[in-house]
């Protein structure tokens, strides 16, 4: 059931938020207080750009980040981040994500848009070639927003990028399609892949609001979302891992001056808004949920104002202060608890 | 095309005064000279650099129009390749290794050129401190006719995505000797797309003295 708590675990819970200008903050005492590892003994220079985590249990030793100065792994074993070659030094890895099938096979996400694919846990990578153009006249170049392994096909990657709308790839990054029949705008920034007994759903959040589609994305249909009220930029989603419990963010616009979460109880078809305590002064970027801890939400806003929830989403908590801008959130359960905290 | 190497920041300026900045990523790169179809080069010899330095007395400047592949319609930008003055006849190939290849950070559209194709110009100016500066100027439909892929490119053919040519508009330049260097695209009713760098000789040789 949601909501049981087992409070010997919280110690041994990270919490983890990617800076821009603070490299990456940790708490070990779910969100009070945070800390960054110094320069001198950290592997990455603690006023780096972060702009990505990724956070996998069957791989708890370890959390990669992105940056625009390359792509980086943590080690808790060994307290430090070590800094991995790939072709996208100079780029701004914006997303990472590890296949449930396969925890070799990593996916990362830049500016300007392109993906990347390693098939070795980082050691190698090679370009997607992603069909995206280099020019976008209101951001300037496009970028990659999400990225999600299909959880039933195990060489299917599914892309959203700003601003050219959804893509995937049937081949591990080999080739792609563009399926943005239906969208009102191609500004998308976050997919959920639904997998129920009467069928595929996806949901997709963009720009101008929710949209879904029942045929694998060949078409999308806009989903109204009253509660939303006047706010129309939908930005991150996130399912609570076994539930129909769904988690929109909303706000006015980037960055915004309003913040507000969405909670779905069927699966994204009816919403409702979530109280928090303290209004979020701009719009919530990131939503994290975890299989390993399916009762845990941690969310921020762009400007790090982070909220947790530890019986999905039923209360919530505003965790400490806030960070500066953060771009993404991400708990994970550490196998022992360290007396160095990072 | 191989793996992005090069990301290139562009102002595209519009005859309306919008200006767009796209990150664009280059992997390949190719100069043509004027009697030579296009050599690849390494991207990694793309520099926007303000200053460059390359090997004293054998280094020559050749002034360029620079082609860069952008989805919404290719960019012409003023540039200048340095190299390796006493290879470039023997094994130009090898020469255009060396040194160098210096791009404008300010682009035009070829769209916009259209109507106004004949009185386009490049020009470049070297400031010595020791000698007079010097001005050169060759106008686009001379430079044309020196390049084929230069007017397939005004007539509508596009590079593929990562690809930047480079076309050297004359080989016969002084070598390039310590002095800020100038080089312009000049398109009627713009203001002028200019860069501007220093280029520094290297010592020839570290002296015992030298650290």
């Amino acid at each position: 059931m949601i909501g049981q708590v087992d409070s010997q675990a919280h110690a041994s819970v990270l919490y983890c938020a990617a800076s821009i200008g603070h490299a990456v903050w940790f708490s070990r005492d779910e969100g009070q207080a945070w800390k960054r590892p110094i320069t001198p003994s950290a592997g990455l220079y603690n006023e780096s750009r972060c702009w990505s985590l990724c956070v996998d249990p069957v791989r708890p030793d370890e959390i990669l980040c992105g940056t625009d100065q390359g792509l980086y792994r943590w080690r808790h074993s060994m307290q430090r981040w070590t800094y991995m070659p790939s072709p996208m030094d100079g780029l701004h890895v914006l997303k990472i994500a590890r296949s449930s099938h396969d925890a070799a096979l990593l996916a990362a996400g830049t500016r300007p848009a392109e993906i990347f694919i390693s098939e070795d846990e980082g050691r190698r990578w090679r370009r997607a070639f992603l069909p995206v153009d280099s020019e976008c006249h209101f951001i300037n170049t496009p970028r990659v927003t999400s990225i999600e392994f299909d959880p039933v096909d195990a060489d299917t990657i599914w892309v959203t990028v700003e601003i050219a709308g959804i893509f995937r790839s049937d081949d591990r990054g080999r080739t792609w399609v563009r399926l943005n029949d239906g969208l009102r705008d191609p500004d998308v920034h976050k997919l959920l892949i639904f997998d129920e007994p009467e069928g595929r759903r996806l949901l997709c959040s963009t720009e101008v609001g929710l949209h879904r589609s029942t045929d694998d994305g060949q078409s999308w249909q806009f989903q109204p979302t009253p509660c939303a009220g006047e706010l129309v930029y939908f930005r991150s989603l996130a399912a609570l891992h076994g539930t129909d419990v769904v988690f929109l963010s909303i706000g006015d616009r980037p960055s915004g001056d309003v913040g507000k979460l969405l909670r779905s109880r069927d699966g994204g078809r009816n919403w409702e808004l979530v109280p928090l305590p303290g209004e979020p002064t701009t719009t919530i970027w990131s939503i994290f949920t975890c299989a390993s801890d399916p009762a845990r939400v941690l969310i921020t806003t762009i400007f790090g104002e982070i909220y947790d929830s530890m019986d999905g989403g039923e209360h919530w908590r505003r965790c400490g202060r806030a960070l500066g801008e953060v771009r993404e959130v991400a708990f994970q359960r550490l196998a022992h608890v360290s007396g160095h905290a990072p | 095309m191989t793996a992005l190497q090069v990301i290139y920041q562009p102002h595209v300026v519009q005859a309306d005064g919008a200006c767009l900045t796209p990150d664009i990523a280059l992997a390949d790169l190719a100069v043509a000279l004027p009697a030579t179809p296009p050599l690849p080069v390494s991207i990694e010899r793309w520099t926007t650099r303000v200053d460059t330095s390359e090997a004293a007395g054998r280094t020559l400047a050749l002034p360029a129009l620079v082609l860069v592949a952008a989805s919404r319609g290719d960019l012409l930008v003023p540039g200048v390749v340095h190299a390796d003055a006493r290879q470039l006849d023997a094994d130009p190939l090898l020469a255009l290794q060396a040194g160098a290849k210096v791009v404008g950070r300010f682009a035009v559209r070829l769209l916009e050129l259209s109507g106004v194709a004949d009185r386009v110009h490049l020009s470049w100016e070297v400031d010595h401190t020791a000698v007079p500066s010097a001005r050169r100027e060759w106008p686009l439909p001379k430079m044309v006719a020196r390049h084929a892929c230069l007017r397939d490119a005004l007539s509508g053919w596009t590079l593929p995505p990562g690809f930047a040519l480079m076309f050297v508009v004359e080989c016969e330049q002084m070598p390039a000797r310590s002095a800020w260097h100038r080089v312009a695209l000049h398109v009627p009713g713009m203001d002028a797309f200019q860069h501007e760098y220093l280029f520094s000789e290297l010592p020839v040789g570290w002296s015992e003295a030298s650290p």
